[in-house]
């Protein structure tokens, strides 16, 4: 009715600003009623009328003449309005693998599949004859392809793409803005990306490209059937026959104990059940099992669904392509290296030296003062190799990937020694080890060095210091040092504080001081200093710059291993553990860097790859070649390219072009110094798969849609109401809306109101006897 | 048990230290072991305390080691001993183990315990000594150390020895006694190499640091015997 009577819709008058075609001024319309009116009222006074009547009239044909002005004057409606024809409105359809799961309204009604929704939503919006827009049509799988209207309609589940590349989708989209009227996107997806694309950068460029993307989300947020083991997190690179923690991402709608198991090849290396609680999305839980020896170990985490109530087996999943997750584990073979300098014999030396005796990847290189004026060198590659003490240049220092401190003065080291010291933790990357000793930490004035300021507690810094005592002490680990990994001493939780509270009393202690804020305090022991019963730190760890520090105030431990039997293997796990944690936390000189251990249905990776050189300084190159080993043996040769905006940085593509395990080796050329300084290459394994990759993150992901729609401006709205998305198109800004002024002076009201007008005075004229 | 045994071992139980920790990070740690002579005169007692007295003064001054002036007295039946990673037998032709001594002992020098013996000559004294450590380590010989073996290098070069007498035979006239005129320096190692016993055989160390400030007995000797002991205690330290 409202259209009827006043021409435009509602909405259309809820947004227009009314104004007048005619050209002339407002005031002159104003003027001209005054005028109008004034005549009427003349022409009327002489008419012999009662007062009443003579009103009546006036007002009749005085509304009238208004009216005619009105309509003389030629109102219309200012409207932003979209030009059929002229905008644009891209509907895209995801039409990855995920979208072929029949749960696009409800799970329980598992007759639409999501692609079937999707084409739906699009055939009533998007194909209806009432639309201001035209669409254009196009689907989203490994490629973004424009399709015709019947093509879209022959969509079917099993035509489906094995990759959702929805952000290089939108973005090849989006950069044809320019050269189309796009007013807006429609996204109709479940939201699982998988490109490996959405990072800050697109996010910001997406933004940036002004064109309104809204997103239809189809699909279930949560699938009651499905476990899934979403990532595992864990070491690529661990040292032989250490303890390995793989943190393991589970998410799962039903509740009830799942297994996992991880597996290399046919050997089982752990298995454990995990608890999971209803009402929960994600479950977190770490495994732990044995490096074993050196090489390559494929490993396979896979998760057992719980077990069915009634029938006590594992219930039905519907994706169980998702219920595994391959990893490379690279158990290194070459040795990383350790400088221990020590100012005087001691057992802890030799014990130190004999837990690390056997172990294949660490090497202690150690430098001890037998007597005054003698150093002993032990581990030594080649006879200069510390020939002249402590090293003098920073290149020599920072060969090594961790430094120990023994019962040594600062005033050993000159002042370039300590500082090259301190930069070795914090330029270089490397860790840092201080241990106690009569000469040692604040007794050995290490308070007052430069490198104190690297150190995680703050020492005491008189010239006279007397913290080392050679009193008895027990280790007790804190709440972290019980979480952290490489103080696990047994395998289980329980065990290893058993472990700890077995230990034998430590032969000597010091105080350390304050931990620094954000240190971590990882190791506790009694004190009763000053008569007070209380816990003071012990082994006490923190970052500083791109390295760690670590400071332990003992050098007792050797009691653990002359105290227990031969058999005990606590003594060498807890150094294995600390020094292999210290050496794996340095940064290498090489490192490569690929976003994901496995890379699912995509034809190349991009790799990175930081590099230094011997003083850690940036490698300045334009191309560095790497080398790519396939899974069938056969080798090539990648170029990587400099990254102008990262120093040192280098990146590019390499080829995944089969399944099965990929490796790259890249080398950072010599830079004049010996290549038994330091190891100059590195290797990074990952896997290849195919038709995987839309297994993992198959729910609907309404964040991400959400997040697409808020960033550019659009709306997100549930496949269930697409209905509404022509009205949202109508109202929101598009890319080509122009103004328009919409004629008013025709409407069907005006000339309502002026034979109603006209036929009520006839009638009172009628009446009146007086026509 | 006679009177001088008793006497002994009460003088040994004075002697033992607490296990409430030491001051000092080396202490010469000297083994007593229930066997006397033909005289009721423990064994263990040779050169007692003396050697170790002067041995650890030297071994503090001539070293960065952070020494105990006094040594002490630990039994193989203690748990005590394995405070001491450093171990001195003396007269070890008359050491006698028990079973469970014997398992201690085993267990001591695979922990990375090191032991030193010293004082004892002869073919029949030898014959005493091996079958003890028979018992200890039947899967493991006694070997000579070389010369170029690290227990010779690791503060003082030692390529070069030569045999260090028993004051007595020294003023006898001879450099040997009991019929052990060729000085050995023998050595068990463990499964890494490592020299866990290192055995001074017809030769007398403790003697000469026992003897360090008589006249009688040569200089050159002495140094010798402290060198020797100096690098048996710096190669215990870091291997």
């Amino acid at each position: 009715m409202f259209e009827l009577l006043f021409k435009y819709p509602f909405t259309v008058w809820q947004d227009a600003t009314l104004v007048f075609d005619s050209g002339w001024p407002v005031p002159g319309l104003v003027l001209a009623i005054v005028i109008a009116l004034a005549l009427l009222f003349a022409t009327l006074t002489k008419l012999s009328l009662s007062r009443s009547r003579r009103v009546g009239i006036a007002a009749l044909q005085g509304l009238v003449a208004s009216m005619v002005l009105v309509m003389l004057w030629q109102p219309a409606l200012l409207v932003a309005v979209s030009e059929r024809g002229e905008n644009t409105v891209a509907w895209v359809v995801d039409v990855s693998n995920s979208m072929q799961r029949n749960d696009a309204f409800n799970k329980t009604d598992d007759s639409v599949s999501r692609i079937e929704a999707a084409v739906q939503a699009v055939q009533s919006t998007a194909m209806a004859d009432d639309t201001d827009f035209a669409a254009a049509l196009y689907t989203s799988g490994t490629e973004l392809n424009s399709v015709t209207r019947d093509q879209l309609l022959r969509l079917s589940p099993d035509t489906l793409s094995t990759r959702s590349n929805l952000a290089p989708g939108l973005d090849a989209l989006l950069g044809t803005v320019s050269d189309t009227a796009l007013a807006a996107v429609v996204l109709v997806s479940d939201g699982a990306d998988n490109s490996d694309a959405i990072d800050p950068a697109w996010w910001q460029s997406l933004s940036a490209a002004g064109v309104p993307v809204h997103t239809v989300g189809v699909g279930q947020v949560r699938d009651p059937e499905d476990i899934e083991l979403v990532d595992v997190s864990m070491p690529q690179q661990v040292q032989p026959d250490t303890q390995v923690s793989a943190r393991l991402r589970i998410r799962h709608a039903r509740e009830g104990v799942a297994r996992v198991r991880v597996m290399a090849g046919e050997e089982l290396l752990a298995a454990e059940d995990v608890t999971l609680v209803a009402d929960v999305e994600q479950t977190i839980h770490t495994i732990r099992f044995s490096s074993g020896d050196r090489g390559i170990r494929q490993l396979e985490f896979v998760i057992e669904p719980p077990a069915d109530s009634v029938e006590l087996a594992p219930a039905a999943d519907p994706l169980p392509g998702n219920n595994r997750q391959p990893r490379i584990l690279q158990v290194i073979d070459a040795p990383r290296r350790i400088l221990y300098v020590e100012g005087e014999p001691r057992w802890e030396y030799k014990f130190l030296r004999r837990a690390l005796d056997q172990h294949p990847g660490i090497t202690v290189v150690s430098l001890l003062r037998t007597s005054p004026n003698k150093f002993y060198r032990q581990g030594v590659q080649d006879a200069s190799e510390l020939a002249n003490g402590f090293p003098d240049s920073r290149e020599q220092l920072f060969s090594y990937d961790a430094v120990i401190i023994g019962s040594l003065e600062a005033a050993e080291l000159s002042t370039p020694q300590q500082s090259a010291l301190r930069d070795f933790v914090s330029e270089r990357g490397g860790s840092l080890l201080m241990l106690a000793g009569r000469h040692g930490l604040a007794d050995g004035g290490w308070g007052r060095s430069v490198v104190a300021a690297a150190l995680p507690v703050v020492l005491n810094n008189r010239l006279l210091s007397e913290t080392f005592t050679r009193t008895r002490t027990r280790a007790i680990p804190t709440l972290a040092g019980l979480r952290t990994p490489w103080l696990q001493l047994a395998d289980n939780d329980a065990a290893n504080l058993s472990v700890w509270q077995g230990l034998p009393d430590m032969a000597d202690v010091q105080s350390v001081g304050q931990p620094k804020p954000g240190a971590v305090v990882l190791l506790e022991r009694q004190s009763t200093d000053l008569g007070v019963n209380r816990a003071d730190p012990l082994l006490v760890m923190q970052r500083y710059g791109r390295g760690s520090s670590v400071v332990l105030g003992t050098s007792g431990t050797w009691r653990w291993q002359m105290g227990m039997p031969v058999e005990d293997q606590s003594h060498e796990r807890f150094w294995r553990q600390l020094l292999g944690m210290l050496v794996e936390q340095s940064v290498p000189r090489i490192a490569i860097d690929l976003a994901n251990p496995v890379v699912r249905d995509a034809t190349s990776a991009t790799l990175s790859v930081n590099a230094y050189n011997a003083d850690y300084t940036d490698l300045q190159q334009a191309i560095l070649p790497v080398r790519l080993t396939r899974p069938d043996g056969s080798i090539s040769t990648v170029q990587l390219y400099a990254d102008n905006e990262q120093p040192g940085r280098y990146s590019g593509q390499v080829p995944v072009d089969s399944d099965g395990p990929f490796s790259v080796t890249a080398a950072s050329p010599l830079d004049g110094e010996s290549p038994s300084q330091a190891p100059v290459t590195a290797e990074q394994w990952w896997v290849g798969e195919t038709d995987s990759a839309e297994q993992f993150n198959a729910q609907l992901n309404q964040d991400f849609l959400r997040r697409v729609a808020d960033t550019t401006g659009g709306s997100y709205l549930a496949v269930a109401d697409v209905a509404e998305l022509n009205s949202v198109l109508a109202r929101e800004n598009a890319a080509l809306k122009r103004e328009s002024r919409l004629p008013l002076w025709n409407m069907p009201f005006f000339f309502v109101c002026l034979f109603l007008l006209k036929a009520l005075e006839w009638v009172l004229r009628l009446r009146w006897k007086r026509l | 048990m006679k009177r001088t045994t008793v006497r002994a071992l009460l003088l040994a139980a004075l002697c033992l230290t607490g296990t409430a920790g030491q001051a000092h990070e080396f202490s010469f740690a000297r083994l007593v072991y229930d066997v006397s002579g033909h005289d009721d005169w423990p064994r263990w007692r040779a050169d007692w305390p003396e050697a170790e007295t002067h041995f650890s003064r030297g071994l503090d001054r001539l070293t960065a080691l952070d020494v105990a002036p006094e040594g002490v007295l630990v039994r193989m039946n203690s748990e005590d001993v394995f405070d001491y990673p450093w171990l001195y037998a003396v007269e070890v032709g008359s050491l006698r183990l028990s079973e469970q001594e014997t398992r201690q002992l085993r267990q001591y020098l695979l922990r990375g315990g090191f032991l030193m013996v010293d004082d004892f000559h002869g073919q029949y004294e030898w014959q005493q000594f091996e079958q003890v450590m028979l018992r200890v380590f039947p899967d493991r010989s006694i070997e000579e150390i070389s010369a170029d073996s690290e227990p010779f290098h690791v503060l003082y070069d030692l390529a070069e020895r030569e045999q260090i007498p028993g004051i007595r035979a020294l003023m006898n006239g001879r450099t040997w006694e009991k019929g052990g005129r060729f000085p050995h320096w023998r050595g068990i190692a463990d499964d890494a190499g490592r020299v866990m016993v290192a055995i001074n055989f017809n030769q007398d160390i403790g003697d000469a640091w026992e003897h360090a400030d008589d006249v009688r007995y040569p200089a050159l000797l002495t140094t010798q015997a402290y060198r020797l002991g100096v690098n048996y205690v710096v190669y215990a330290m870091t291997h």
